[in-house]
């Protein structure tokens, strides 16, 4: 989680244009918030149904892949209908420069 | 880039309200591992009805709210926690939190299969059918 906020934190940083740092945040934004919620689901799933190792990297891998898919999902998303500067808005623009 | 439909500007709206409750819930869970009474934890939380693989990932950040999760369940809905022995969790906390626990479980799975949906939706929509 950490590795992939700074990423997005220096790939903002590298990029000039406004729009684009925004689709960047958008997009860490929502899938470490999916990711998150898929780590809640596993949870509730986990409590009834004790899993082995295997089981365990086909659910990480499903999730990550899922919520890479909605990160990607709504940045496509803002591009087409934000227009809202979160970057700036939030002060990530200040912090990741 | 394909020009914008009704479909495309409700699919924008669902989705964007979809998230934003889903961004609500995780707020909610950080409360709730606040608030998880510890008597739970210290009588439930060690072997052997969690495997110490189970007990080291799911302490402390970044997993720690995972165990919340899974309590939340056991206390709302008791019989889910029989595979592990916790069917009798629920007696040690207040009953409004096992309420609230259910009222969650039962807004948030829809809310993150319906998220799920919508990501599928957008996958054939924007990548597939372009």
């Amino acid at each position: 989680m950490g590795v992939g906020l700074t990423a997005a934190c220096m790939q903002i940083a590298n990029t000039t244009d406004t729009k684009e740092k925004n689709e960047i945040f958008v997009e860490t934004i929502t899938s470490t918030a999916v990711g998150a919620g898929l780590g809640t689901a596993i949870g509730l799933f986990l409590i009834s149904n004790p899993i082995g190792w295997g089981t365990a990297i086909v659910l990480a891998v499903g999730s990550t892949a899922m919520s890479y898919g909605t990160g990607k999902f709504l940045r496509n998303m803002y591009d087409q209908y934000g227009e809202i500067d979160f970057v700036a808005g939030t002060g990530v623009d200040r912090v990741c420069k | 880039m394909n020009e914008l439909t009704l479909f495309d500007d409700i699919l924008a709206i669902i989705s964007v309200t979809v998230f934003f409750c889903l961004m609500l819930s995780l707020v909610f869970i950080l409360m709730m591992h606040f608030l998880m009474p510890k008597k739970v934890l210290e009588t439930y939380f060690k072997e052997p009805y969690f495997r110490p693989a189970e007990i080291t990932m799911f302490t402390g950040f970044p997993f720690g709210y995972i165990r919340t999760a899974m309590f939340m369940r056991a206390l709302a809905f008791p019989s889910s926690g029989k595979r592990r022995g916790v069917e009798n969790a629920y007696k040690l906390v207040p009953v409004w939190y096992c309420k609230v626990s259910k009222y969650f479980i039962i807004i948030f799975v829809p809310n993150l299969a319906l998220l799920m949906l919508l990501t599928v939706i957008g996958f054939i929509r924007y990548e597939l059918w372009k």
